[in-house]
């Protein structure tokens, strides 16, 4: 393995939007990660642990546990529509200034709507 | 891997991932309020089944490659290599526990 120079120290910056938008990317990318072995447990041992999976259905099911899950399509769903942003970038496209912190507003408008739709599919 | 192959990698199984993690949100809805059969209806198209595995091998896949690039962004090379082997046990099992899914 080579010896990669570590990032500076987050908080010797001054938050700007592009920075702040790429490292919630990066929150919420673990967040989703975190979420996946638990969301496998729960699809697989509908099959291989039956009563396993009812305790988990009921737990996923308690109106509190509904509500972290608001958060999670929040945190999903922030890092799709950052994660396309980003994917334009990569061909040097919608790099303009204007247009980066139009276009991150956006996001954060659509995630809105879009979470509340969720929320609202969800009760 | 070379980095740059790392980071194409990243972006096609990012492409792959959009309009799959919106198939498994809207899939995700559908379980949590199933009954035990409506489950079995739900999984018991081979779409449904494939769907689900190919999301999670991607997303695994794109999980990995995401958090080790974090973990060399902040760590030194020794705690990278254990929180590494940590993410590379926790996802094997994740992907494990998502295969019965396709005996459903």
């Amino acid at each position: 393995m080579t010896i990669a120079p570590l990032s500076p120290h987050l908080q010797i910056h001054k938050p700007v939007l592009t920075m702040i938008f790429s490292i919630t990317h990066r929150i919420a990318g673990i967040i989703f990660a975190i979420s996946l072995p638990f969301l496998a447990f729960w699809m697989g041992s509908f099959y291989f642990a039956p009563h396993a999976h009812a305790v988990l259905h009921s737990f996923f099911n308690l109106p509190i546990i509904k509500f972290v899950f608001i958060f999670w399509f929040f945190a999903l769903n922030h890092h799709l529509l950052n994660g396309i942003k980003y994917f334009a970038w990569t061909f040097a496209k919608g790099m303009n200034l204007t247009t980066v912190y139009t276009i991150s507003y956006l996001i954060l408008i659509l995630n809105a709507a879009m979470t509340l739709f969720f929320a609202w599919s969800l009760f | 891997m070379r980095g740059s192959t790392k980071w194409l990698w990243q972006r096609i199984s990012a492409v792959a991932l959009v309009p799959l993690s919106y198939w498994f949100v809207i899939t995700f809805l559908n379980l949590l309020h199933a009954s035990q059969n409506q489950k079995i209806d739900l999984f018991s198209s081979p779409l449904s089944k494939f769907l689900m595995v190919i999301f999670f091998l991607i997303a695994i896949f794109h999980a990995r490659l995401g958090l080790k690039t974090i973990y060399e962004d902040y760590f030194t090379t020794s705690q990278v290599k254990i929180f590494s082997l940590i993410t590379d046990i926790v996802l094997f099992l994740t992907l494990i526990a998502v295969i019965p899914v396709l005996f459903i």
